[in-house]
């Protein structure tokens, strides 16, 4: 299904998409079912390999601003019928998201999101203490202030869901070239002319630069400067069990968060403070730390003792590519005609990434004006007036 | 499928013609062959799998196996429960390297 990698890549196409991730492919679906022939992926190294194939799978609209929400909403119901809609199983699972606080004074802010979410169609609940124990027994409710609960939010296998989009793609026409990476970006009197990879050049009228963490470096060659800034995260996954834990139980006081997989092994992460700034993705270090699983142990147990017998089975690391006010960059500049970024996803780019693809293809392929891409375009970065999403864990 | 099945990997139940199924259909690497059929992911990490696994892909390849990429390693090397890593210490925070 996935050309070998010897062969070389055509010498013109209608767009080339850089990145094999989530955005990437399904960007490079919905462009082809919007009936945009001659679409080429590249991909540096294998589907999936980037950010996506590292997260956590999660899939919440329990955000703080309405595009954030919207964007979630919109993607959950993609999520919906995804394995349907792409002939692949991608093992999407509604258990709902429980965010927790040990903090009262978180709890204006989540009765606020509860309100907005409300607004926007999404059915969040707020929660004492004691009700949570309705959605997951045994948790420790002792220092919980209070919590919020969506019914509606769910997983996902992210490997599945690269693989179904892959698959949907090539049965669309769509070329997608692995151990292929783009090295070069031409463009002339204002407009994308062509690419460069290590497998030969491919004249093109549309980039699209769906690079995850190396979006900022790929930018840097059209001359676009980005604002994001790469981050490393841990996660791990125990041995598999029986199904006993059904939502995603995530803390906006530590930002620990924990699931059970369909494949039955815990999934779970949280983010470190301490964590160094690193600042090119090539220095970066993927690797995992005896640190990360013994903060996450300590704050696993203390908020679930059921787990403590639970083996850990496995724990790696991957990057998240942030932005000022942790929302994506999307959409166009105005130097460069048939450029598009679609990155900056802070953490949450599995969740938004099926309908940012769509608006994207739409915007692409007919040049409308979509009120989304224009609140989330790079340009919102020069007014200084940003609107943050609170709710960043992990 | 004809001929007897051959279980690769005994953790998550590969078979040998799952495994080549993968490679025919463009999963070329350890990498990516371990995680699309699930080979070496499962309780004992690779430990009795994906040397044979390697040597498979090897074959398929026609490339000596030393020309194969290994797959990353994960800690830890013996699961550990949850009780037990929450009794250690934290370590400090590793540092970025020098460039
Ligand atoms: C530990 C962790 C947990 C996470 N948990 C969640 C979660 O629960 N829910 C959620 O929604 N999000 C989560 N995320 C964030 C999510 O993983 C990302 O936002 C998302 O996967 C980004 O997808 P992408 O397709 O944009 O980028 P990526 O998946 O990073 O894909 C970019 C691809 O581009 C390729 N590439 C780069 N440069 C080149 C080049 N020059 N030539 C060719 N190819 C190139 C890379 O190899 C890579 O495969 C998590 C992230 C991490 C690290």
């Amino acid at each position: 299904m996935i050309p070998l990698h010897s062969e070389p890549v055509p010498s013109a196409a209608d767009a080339v998409i850089v990145g094999a991730g989530i955005n990437g492919l399904a960007t490079a679906y919905e462009l082809a079912r919007q009936g945009l022939k001659n679409i080429v992926v590249l991909e540096k190294n294998y589907l999936g390999s980037g950010s996506t194939g590292r997260c956590g799978g999660g899939i919440r609209q329990q955000w703080t601003t309405e595009e954030n929400i919207q964007l979630a909403a919109e993607s959950v119901a993609i999520y919906e019928r995804m394995s349907a809609e792409l002939g692949y199983q991608v093992f999407f699972r509604q258990g709902g998201y429980l965010m927790i606080t040990e903090q009262e004074e978180d709890l204006p802010a989540l009765r606020a999101a509860v309100d907005l979410q409300r607004r926007c169609g999404v059915p969040t609940d707020f929660l004492t203490p004691r009700e949570c124990l309705d959605i997951v027994p045994g948790l420790d409710v002792g220092d919980l202030k209070g919590a919020t609960f969506c019914p509606k939010d769910g997983t996902a296998y992210p490997f599945a869901v690269v693989w179904g989009y892959a698959r949907a793609c090539h049965r669309l026409g769509v070329k997608i070239f692995i151990k292929t990476t783009l090295t070069g970006i031409e463009a002339a009197a204002g407009r994308i002319q062509a690419v460069d990879t290590d497998r030969g050049r491919i004249s093109t009228p549309v980039l699209v630069n769906c690079a995850g963490p190396w979006a900022r470096s790929l930018a840097a060659k059209v001359g676009v400067e980005l604002p994001n800034r790469q981050e490393r995260h841990e996660i791990m996954v125990s041995e598999p069990l029986k199904p006993f834990l059904d939502p995603m139980v995530i803390s906006i006081t530590n930002g620990i968060y924990f699931s059970q997989s369909m494949r039955g092994e815990i999934v779970g992460g949280i983010g470190d403070p301490a964590e160094p700034r690193w600042e090119d993705p090539e220095d970066f270090a993927t690797h995992s730390g005896l640190r990360f699983a013994v903060r996450f142990a300590r704050e696993l147990t203390r908020l679930y003792p059921r787990t403590r017998s639970v083996r850990m089975m496995r724990q790696w690391a991957g990057m998240y590519d942030v932005t000022p006010d942790h929302r994506p960059i999307l959409g166009g500049v105005p130097e460069v005609g048939g450029y598009y970024h679609i990155c900056g996803f802070s953490g949450h780019g599995f969740m938004l990434g099926p309908m940012v693809a769509r608006r994207m293809a739409g915007f692409i392929t007919t040049g409308r004006e979509d009120p989304i891409i224009t609140s989330l375009s790079l340009a919102r970065f020069a007014g200084g007036d940003l609107q943050a999403d609170a709710f960043v864990v992990g | 499928m004809s001929g007897p099945k051959i279980i690769l990997c005994r953790c998550e139940d590969v078979t040998l013609e799952e495994f080549r199924a993968a490679y025919r259909e463009g999963f070329t690497e350890l990498e990516s062959l371990k995680r699309y059929t699930g080979v070496g992911t499962g309780f004992c990490q690779g430990k009795g799998c994906l040397s044979e696994a390697a040597a498979e892909l090897a074959a398929l390849r026609q490339i000596p196996p030393s020309e194969l990429r290994p797959t990353t390693i994960r800690p830890p090397s013996e699961p550990m429960t949850f009780g037990q890593l929450a009794s250690l210490e934290i370590p400090e925070p590793a540092a970025p390297e020098e460039s």
